[in-house]
């Protein structure tokens, strides 16, 4: 006993409160709601009764053994809702009797009467609000009047509200979360809540009875009675509708709001991604992003990488399955684990690889055609050769474009290859079988990012020269095979023809002309492709698309942004919210700079309405951050720019594209290192007199204009040129 | 323009209101 004594003060209190919440629901289950046993009883009485008809009727004589109770009214005396009598007789005549009235001009005025009513009493509480207000106003602007500079000084008002913050708030927010964690791992508990609740609902007694009827109907065919059953449903749902009281239907409607404007917005998002695609898929190997600075280029190509590297999964998986059925007894899974072995010992790590290893695989079966020397494949049962009606298909030729694809699908690093960096976060499954992959972009858990985030490849220009080489024997230069690679400020790099006029093929550094980038440019399909498709996309941005060389130009569409939309939400029915965020949000703004002005001490008025903007703007923001999105117009022409031009529009949508994905100043690093040697900032610099330049002022320009201007006037000797 | 828009739907979703309102005003008199 006492050992029983002591286990129990060693229990969690918790198990307490929640057993104690337990027992409170099943009182409210029994005491609240007697009538729910007596009809989870008669359910289970027709169900039983319906089955036993359904079989009788199927196997046996008829159904005419058993009588089906699914029809009869309850003994229970439960009201109903909405005028369901249990006469169909009777309903009819009410529904009759409701539209007569609907179209009364007696009821009419009676709800407008109603409505009145209802504006006379908020007009009433406005009559008490609003001077309340206008009090609350000018005792707030009396803060603004009492200017001082106690740094951080909090009143007594402000003292109390943190005290009470830290002893009442902060622990009970703290136990609620403990307690949700406890029941979290207790999982009993929610279980019995739920099935307590469930039950006394009659949630339960309704699913039973549908069963019970769907089994009395498929053998009746009796339709008749579907008026009966109508009725049962809404006696049944009266006990809920009855027990929770308006204000928490209304919250349950807002929830249930919540989750359908959220799952629209998802799907519309999800749309924009599916229209975005289809633009991508309709440019070229190679294309070029163009437009003003600040037109989102960097962060439309990183959108647009994003999507292809999605897309060359997806391809390469909907090219697996092609190949799979070309020979459906072939057991792919051991070739498969075949795979995965040689790619941890590195013995596969690209696609020539793979096809190097196949062909080694294919020489040992030619020499000794056994079963083992082909993965365990029948190949005497189901044969080695597919016709396809164009063609006939060695099983070694589907095995190597399936040990290619599959490589492509499942390394887990990104596929994209880029000058700057981009955060990639797709997930892969994998339980030892055919991994999946999950790359919805619009669902993702924002703290969990860093976990399982990766980057695309350091790009080394090397690789895609095909001449000659900044490094020599540089390890990557032979790496590049297929990938999604991504250029910024490509013209930067490659130049155009008038900026390299000075640069000759013949020269003995390596520069744009003899390094044969062009080159790799037009046959980077070559080496990309598996089963004939290219998993190769480049894609570039610059500032115009005359700053990159017309040879490689000439091979892209050129992407012209033209004009990007404002923020929009893909989210329905926010307007309320959108409504009250601009009301408080620009009040708060106004009144908090005016006090932050005037005074650096802290007030409870101005602490709590900071608090509630702080917590409306985080809700207002986040909504904007999931599901808003901005169209951009672009514009299509080819890369001579002598064809038709196309518009047509791209949408960024925030989640994506805005979620650490790249850092718009991607370059930085070298302008913090040239700032940091500076020992001047803008502070320090000089300053004109007057709003007029005087001679030195101008001077200290170092102006090429105005030295030459300044040069003349004093009839100095001009600076040698090079000529 | 943003609030007008906003405005002129909030003006909607309480006509909406009052019309749903309405048929249960007239199921309270059956």
């Amino acid at each position: 006993m006492t050992g029983f004594l002591r286990r129990l003060k060693r229990l969690n209190y918790r198990h307490y409160i929640a057993i104690g919440i337990t027992l409170g629901f099943i009182a409210i289950a029994v005491f609240r709601f007697p009538y729910a046993f007596t009809r989870l009883l008669e359910s289970i009485r027709d169900f039983g009764l319906s089955i036993a008809y359904y079989f009788d009727e199927l196997f046996n004589n008829g159904g005419k053994a058993f009588n089906p109770t699914v029809n009869e009214v309850s003994k229970v005396s439960l009201p109903s809702m909405l005028g369901i009598t249990d006469s169909y007789d009777d309903f009819k005549l009410k529904w009759q009797t409701y539209w007569t009235f609907f179209t009364n001009e007696t009821i009419f005025n009676g709800y407008m009467q109603e409505i009145s009513n209802v504006l006379y009493e908020i007009a009433k509480w406005l009559l008490i609000l609003l001077p309340l207000l206008i009090l609350f106003y000018l005792l707030f602007k009396r803060y603004f009047d009492n200017q001082n500079n106690k740094y951080n000084v909090d009143s007594k008002a402000v003292k109390g509200f943190r005290w009470l913050e830290t002893n009442v708030y902060l622990p009970v927010n703290r136990f609620i979360r403990q307690f949700l964690d406890f029941l979290n791992k207790y999982k009993a508990y929610k279980i019995i809540w739920i099935v307590t609740w469930v039950y006394a609902f009659n949630f339960i007694t309704i699913l039973i009875e549908a069963f019970a009827y769907y089994f009395y109907l498929v053998a009746s065919f009796d339709l008749l009675h579907i008026y009966r059953q109508v009725y049962k449903l809404s006696v049944d749902l009266s006990a809920v509708v009855e027990f929770i009281p308006l204000w928490g239907w209304l919250i349950i409607a807002y929830i249930i709001l919540c989750i359908i404007r959220k799952n629209i917005a998802i799907s519309r998002l999800n749309h924009f991604e599916r229209r975005n695609r289809g633009f991508i898929n309709e440019r070229p190997i190679v294309y070029m992003l163009c437009g003003t600075m600040g037109t989102k280029k960097t962060t439309t190509i990183t959108d647009m990488a994003l999507s292809q590297e999605v897309m060359f999964r997806n391809k390469a998986f909907e090219r697996i399955l092609e190949n799979d059925i070309k020979f459906p007894y072939f057991p792919w899974i051991v070739l498969e684990n075949e795979v995965k072995r040689c790619m941890e010992y590195h013995e596969i790590y690209n696609l020539a690889t793979c096809r190097k290893y196949v062909a080694k695989k294919k020489s040992r079966w030619l020499k000794s055609k056994r079963r083992d020397k082909i993965f365990n494949y029948e190949f005497e049962k189901y044969g080695i050769k597919h016709n396809d009606k164009l063609k006939i298909e060695d099983v070694w030729d589907v095995i190597e474009n399936y040990v290619q694809l599959y490589f492509i699908y499942i390394i887990e690093s990104s596929l994209l290859i880029s000058n700057y960096a981009i955060r990639t976060d797709n997930l892969l499954a994998d339980i030892g079988n055919f991994p999946m992959w999950n790359t919805g972009f619009f669902k993702r858990d924002s703290r969990l990012i860093d976990a399982y985030s990766r980057h695309s490849h350091i790009l080394d220009f090397d690789s895609l020269r095909l001449g000659r080489k900044l490094i020599e024997n540089n390890k990557y230069a032979d790496s590049f095979e297929f990938g999604v690679v991504v250029l910024t400020e490509i013209g930067k790099e490659r130049g155009n023809n008038l900026e390299l006029m000075e640069k000759k093929k013949k020269d003995d550094l390596p520069n744009q002309k003899n390094d044969l980038f062009n080159y790799w440019l037009k046959m980077v399909r070559h080496s990309a492709t598996v089963d004939n498709f290219p998993f190769v996309k480049v894609i570039t941005d610059e500032q115009r698309p005359a700053s990159w060389g017309a040879d490689a130009r000439d091979l892209c569409d050129i992407v012209t942004i033209v004009t990007n939309s404002e923020q929009m939400l893909a989210m329905p029915f926010f307007f309320v919210s959108e409504l009250l965020h601009s009301f408080f949000f620009s009040k708060f703004e106004e009144l908090y700079y005016t006090y932050r002005y005037n005074r650096s001490d802290n007030t409870l008025p101005m602490y709590l309405f900071k608090i509630f903007i702080a917590k409306f703007h985080k809700f207002y923001q986040g909504k904007y951050n999931l599901y808003g999105y901005s169209v951009s117009k672009v514009k299509v022409e080819a890369g001579t720019q002598d064809g038709k031009k196309k518009y047509s529009n791209y949408y960024l949508s925030n989640k994506k594209i805005y979620s650490k994905r790249f850092s718009t100043d991607c370059f930085s690093d070298y302008f913090m290192a040239k700032s940091l040697r500076s020992n001047y900032g803008i502070n320090d610099l000089p300053e004109y007199e007057t709003e007029k330049a005087n001679i030195n002022e101008l001077l200290e320009q170092n102006s090429y204009f105005m030295n030459d201007l300044l040069l003349g006037l004093f009839n100095l000797p001009q600076p040698p040129t090079d000529d | 323009m943003k609030i007008v828009k906003n405005v002129i739907k909030l003006l909607i979703a309480i006509l909406i209101a009052l019309i749903i309102g309405y048929f249960f005003y007239v199921g309270g008199k059956v």
